[in-house]
């Protein structure tokens, strides 16, 4: 596959290695997009519309759900963006918060395996319709 | 004025009197007479302030004893200058001064909650940020995303990985703990099937029994769907085969049993581990309490699991117990004594849990 072929996928964490951990995991099959706060990584996804995102959500600037939210209101590509939120705590009001916005994908990063969280980004970005097809 | 001054006066007004009578009247009679008439109605004036000041000592008597009941809400109706009103004015400001440090210790203590629940989620916030990004660079390594590893080193980093998950673990455990102490935890009870969770956590420990040759007999009777909350009997499943799959010898069995009663459905799990010291077993259940014998086979371990079934099953109106050494599995074998064993049984009624509200959910 060329390189321009690629998906794109966008990273907002604030823990830079964290991100780059991720980062390095997914970059074999994706162009990876790395922001270091919700602020710059809203900025770049509305932007660059890529074709997932992966959200932490206690980050300066701007916290994810935010973030999210934000996202949704672009309707052209943000409405039904895959969005996958990373997290260090599952906090039931901002699981409910995230299912509102079509998001159920809420990892908590203690618990899962990079090896499963990769898994995760390849089953979501296969289900997206082929590029052509979108055209 | 004071109650001395007072009969002072009174006294003093009939000496008075009777001198003026001396003067005033020549027939003897008429003298006594009229002093022992007064004389009565001074004895009644002195009777009508003792009264008075019964009165208001009672009174008083009554609101020291709300005070000491902790009433302090009603201010003492009584007036005058006498020393029963001075005292009751002062009693009324001693009032004022622990009602105002009543209200002001209830709202410290409300800020002192407020801070141990965001000192909870902050500090496993942050204690999970680093072991989080531990266990995803040793993922990669180990995957040999990052080169091969030469010799010992993938079983090293194994070891550091396993370290690591005990870690994330006993932080999982702590977060669990302080939620059931601040009562912010919820319950979200919906119709469940609890065999399919006690099989989920045993393939989840699948890894662990494999190692040690574990066989785990399952014994399911035929149940109804209960209504309890899922996430919280998959803590209880997980804390309970997990401290059977860590106690019990290589090559032994762990005998799960789920049956429904009369009123309740009752879980077994049996193991043939070392068993609890009977002087250790009143302890059991308490919060980081690890029997003597289990340290010396296995160091690590939190303490808290028990402690975290316990709180669970009894907020959820059910009950837990247990029996070491183990009747259930080992009754009629002639077994090691160093294998006793230990049973824990958990009564759940069959109406299930009763919903709770609460800020945060145990499934950290």
């Amino acid at each position: 596959m060329k390189k321009s072929d690629r998906r794109t996928v966008l990273i907002v964490e604030d823990q830079f290695s964290m991100a780059e951990a991720l980062s390095l995991k997914l970059k074999k099959e994706y162009n990876v997009l790395v922001a270091n706060d919700g602020e710059e990584g809203l900025n770049i996804a509305l932007k660059k519309n890529p074709d997932l995102v992966m959200l932490d959500i206690m980050m300066p600037k701007m916290d994810g759900l935010t973030v999210m939210r934000k996202i949704r209101e672009d309707k052209d590509w943000g409405v039904d963006v895959p969005i996958i939120m990373l997290t260090n705590i599952s906090d039931p009001v901002h699981i409910a918060e995230a299912s509102r916005f079509g998001v159920f994908d809420f990892l908590v990063k203690t618990d899962w395996k990079l090896d499963d969280v990769a898994r995760i980004v390849k089953q979501k970005i296969d289900k997206l319709p082929d590029e052509e097809d979108e055209e | 004025m004071k109650i001395s001054n007072k009969i002072i006066a009174l006294i003093y007004s009939s000496f008075v009197f009777f001198i003026v009578t001396i003067f005033w009247f020549d027939d003897v009679v008429l003298i006594l007479m009229s002093n022992l008439i007064v004389f009565y109605i001074i004895l009644l004036m002195i009777f009508f302030v003792f009264r008075k000041q019964d009165e208001k000592l009672n009174i008083l008597k009554r609101k020291i004893e709300d005070l000491t009941s902790g009433k302090v809400d009603k201010k003492l109706e009584v007036h005058g200058q006498d020393e029963i009103s001075k005292l009751a004015e002062s009693i009324n400001k001693l009032m004022i001064n622990i009602k105002s440090k009543a209200t002001s210790s209830a709202s410290k203590n409300k800020e002192i909650e407020a801070a141990k629940v965001d000192f909870v989620s902050l500090a496993s916030h942050q204690l999970r940020t680093p072991l989080s990004i531990i266990k995803w660079y040793i993922d990669y390594i180990v995957s040999g995303d990052a080169g091969e590893l030469k010799g010992d080193q993938l079983k090293f980093l194994r070891e550091t990985y396993k370290a690591n998950e005990r870690m994330i673990e006993l932080v999982n455990s702590l977060l669990i703990v302080s939620r059931i102490d601040l009562g912010t935890f919820s319950i979200e009870p919906k119709m469940t099937n609890i065999t399919s969770i006690a099989d989920e956590i045993i393939k989840k420990f699948k890894k662990e029994i494999d190692s040690k040759g574990i066989t785990v007999s399952r014994d399911y009777g035929k149940l109804p769907k209960l209504n309890v909350d899922p996430s919280l009997m998959k803590l209880v499943f997980e804390n309970l085969i997990s401290n059977s799959v860590k106690y019990t010898p290589d090559n032994e069995i762990i005998k799960i049993s789920i049956k429904k009663e009369k009123k309740d459905v009752l879980i077994k799990v049996s193991d043939r581990g070392c068993g609890i010291p009977e002087e250790q077993q009143p302890k059991i259940f308490t919060k980081l309490f690890r029997a003597d014998n289990v340290k010396k086979i296995e160091s690590v371990g939190t303490g808290l699991g028990l402690y975290i079934i316990k709180a669970i099953i009894e907020k959820s109106g059910g009950d837990v117990w247990f029996e070491s050494p183990s009747k259930e599995l080992f009754e009629k074998e002639n077994i090691n004594p160093a294998n006793k064993g230990t049973t824990v049984f958990i009564k759940i009624p069959l109406e299930g849990m009763k919903k709770k509200g609460g800020t945060k959910s145990l499934s950290v």
